[in-house]
């Protein structure tokens, strides 16, 4: 649960909005701040954050807010 | 030609059952896209009262509702004004200050009293279907205003006329061939001309449109193209960097799919072309130069020019390019001068501004510099020099001072645009700042108190402290002393 209110939280700070529009299903780039620049920040962030690197074949698996919790828990152990 | 609004009626009455729009949750045929449009335009009508002339803000969401609303307010001759969602709220207020709406869709409700209504608000979800004559709009009134960055940091409205936008759409698809039968997938922003303008290229043209939120949900990009069987789509130069990064060479498993692409908005290195090129060896790569003023003045196509991908191409079919000097006399080939263009997609001109502003007769000055040699080919010799070209996304340098300057440790700045880092974004945006508290500058300080005042791309992401402001004698700022 820490990590996942952790990744959220950085998923709000970088989109500038309020945690509770960040939902487990939220897809990246549903809302509209969630373009590209904000994205690089995101994975960034979380990178920064947690210390490792996402491996391209796992950000190209990610699709909503949820692969990103996973993907950061599965390198960071929940 | 027919107004684009026209022309999608008379396909889809024809083609009711053909897949018109479709979002990977669900699909709208052209003969419901039809049938939303007039029920849109009959809430505009009678709930709202709008009406030929009347301006209505769009928040420009890549949803369903949207295409119906806009082309609703192009059925009743009302102007819109689509502008990103994530308007910062100064740039927001001082558009509505200049067009003075009749409604405002999409947005919360602000203090002013405009009227405001939801994008959902326009679509009943009965099976009512309209049968009524539908009148369409002359191709001399004015169907869109589109807000771009101006240099001095205010934006200015570029009025478009449904005859530019149907010369343009014309235009677009006659250079690249994309055919009715071809699927075509939307990951551009919609608010901004280039998305808004594939949208009207893909449904003037009868084909599907598959609406995908953004190119960095690569996993759904290439799950539409699959799903969907995607023929097409328009990207910026950042774009493909950023699919080429998350995704590697992904793209190139689909070189027998993908019949065109569109790239515009923004410069792109050569060897990305020749990578691109090498990915998709029978894709035709169509990248544009163009402004919202004047859509798509230039068109080049990679595989077949592949010996000029250091200029922009030549001009765009109907299009008319000359190169002029500072008098306005047309230049011969081989001498360096202002890029103008003419041609009916170019813009009727900006919203309360002198059209001699910025034209010379009906040639648009661009304010890019270039020379064309005798094959007609156009090399850009420099852009408007200062704004900044974040992704496709352009940033007044002046705006983003602006905001600085009003944080309280920070006495002056200047901002410039330098590469992008990370390889992705082109150019990202640098401040320089004068402070008596230099520890005090830095982009976690800093950030914070820029918040929402600018939208994300314009912020800074590096910081810089210089002990004074670099300026000419007379006082001009020199910004480019700083790259």
């Amino acid at each position: 649960m820490e990590i996942e209110r952790k990744v959220k939280d950085i998923i709000a700070s970088v989109l500038n909005v309020n945690i509770t529009e960040i939902e487990d299903d939220t897809a990246i780039g549903d809302l509209p701040e969630w373009d590209s620049l904000h994205h690089i920040q995101i994975i960034s962030a979380i990178e920064k954050a947690f210390d490792f690197r996402f491996t391209p074949d796992v950000m190209m698996d990610l699709e909503d807010v949820s692969d990103i919790v996973n993907a950061t828990e599965a390198r960071v152990g929940k | 030609m027919t107004s684009i609004v026209e022309q999608i009626f008379t396909f889809g009455k024809e083609h009711k059952n053909k897949v018109a729009l479709a979002n990977g949750k669900s699909s709208k045929t052209y003969g419901e896209l039809l049938n939303d449009i007039l029920c849109a335009k009959k809430i505009l009508s009678e709930r709202f009262k709008i009406k030929k002339g009347d301006r209505v803000i769009l928040s420009a969401d890549k949803q369903m509702e949207f295409v119906s609303v806009y082309f609703a307010c192009h059925l009743l001759e009302a102007v819109t004004l689509p502008i990103a969602p994530d308007t910062n709220p100064k740039r927001y207020e001082l558009i509505k200050s200049k067009v003075e709406p009749k409604l405002v869709v999409g947005f919360k409700e602000s203090e002013d009293g405009a009227i405001t209504a939801g994008l959902k608000e326009f679509i009943l979800e009965s099976d009512f279907v309209f049968n009524e004559e539908t009148a369409f709009p002359s191709l001399d009134s004015f169907a869109d205003i589109i807000f771009t960055t101006g240099t001095t940091g205010e934006p200015k409205g570029v009025q478009l006329s449904h005859r530019n936008i149907m010369a343009a759409a014309r235009n677009i698809n006659t250079f690249i061939k994309n055919a009715t039968d071809e699927v075509e997938m939307l990951a551009l922003p919609i608010s901004h001309s280039f998305g808004l303008g594939r949208m009207r290229c893909a449904l003037s043209n009868g084909q599907t449109l598959v609406l995908l939120g953004s190119f960095a949900n690569v996993k759904r990009f290439f799950r539409f193209i699959k799903d969907y069987e995607v023929n097409g789509f328009g990207m910026v130069p950042a774009s493909w960097a950023l699919l080429k990064r998350l995704s590697g060479d992904e793209i190139s498993k689909y070189k027998d799919q993908l019949n065109y692409i569109e790239i515009g908005s923004a410069p792109m290195p050569l060897e990305e072309k020749e990578y691109l090129m090498q990915m998709l060896p029978k894709t035709r790569i169509c990248m544009h130069y163009g402004l919202t003023e004047a859509s798509r003045s230039a068109f080049m196509e990679f595989h077949e020019e592949e010996n000029r991908l250091n200029t922009v191409g030549k001009q765009s079919p109907n299009m008319n390019i000359t190169i002029r000097d500072e008098s306005g006399n047309e230049l011969p080939d081989g001498n360096e001068g202002e890029i103008c263009v003419s041609g009916d997609a170019v813009t009727v001109g900006y919203l309360n501004i002198p059209k001699d502003d910025s034209f010379w007769k009906n040639s648009f000055r661009t304010g890019d510099w270039g020379v064309k040699d005798p094959d007609g080919y156009i090399t850009l010799k420099s852009r408007k020099k200062e704004l900044i070209n974040v992704g496709g996304k352009k940033v007044s340098p002046i705006e983003v001072e602006e905001v600085l300057k009003g944080i309280d440790f920070i006495e002056d700045c200047v901002c410039i645009g330098i590469p992008d880092q990370d390889g992705i974004l082109g150019e990202v945006v640098k401040a320089f700042v004068v402070t008596k508290h230099p520890e005090m500058i830095s982009y976690e300080s800093v950030e914070p108190l820029i918040g929402n005042q600018l939208e994300g791309f314009k912020h800074p992401v590096i910081y810089s402290v210089i002990d004074e402001i670099p300026k000419t004698t007379s006082g001009k700022i020199q910004r480019l002393s700083l790259k």
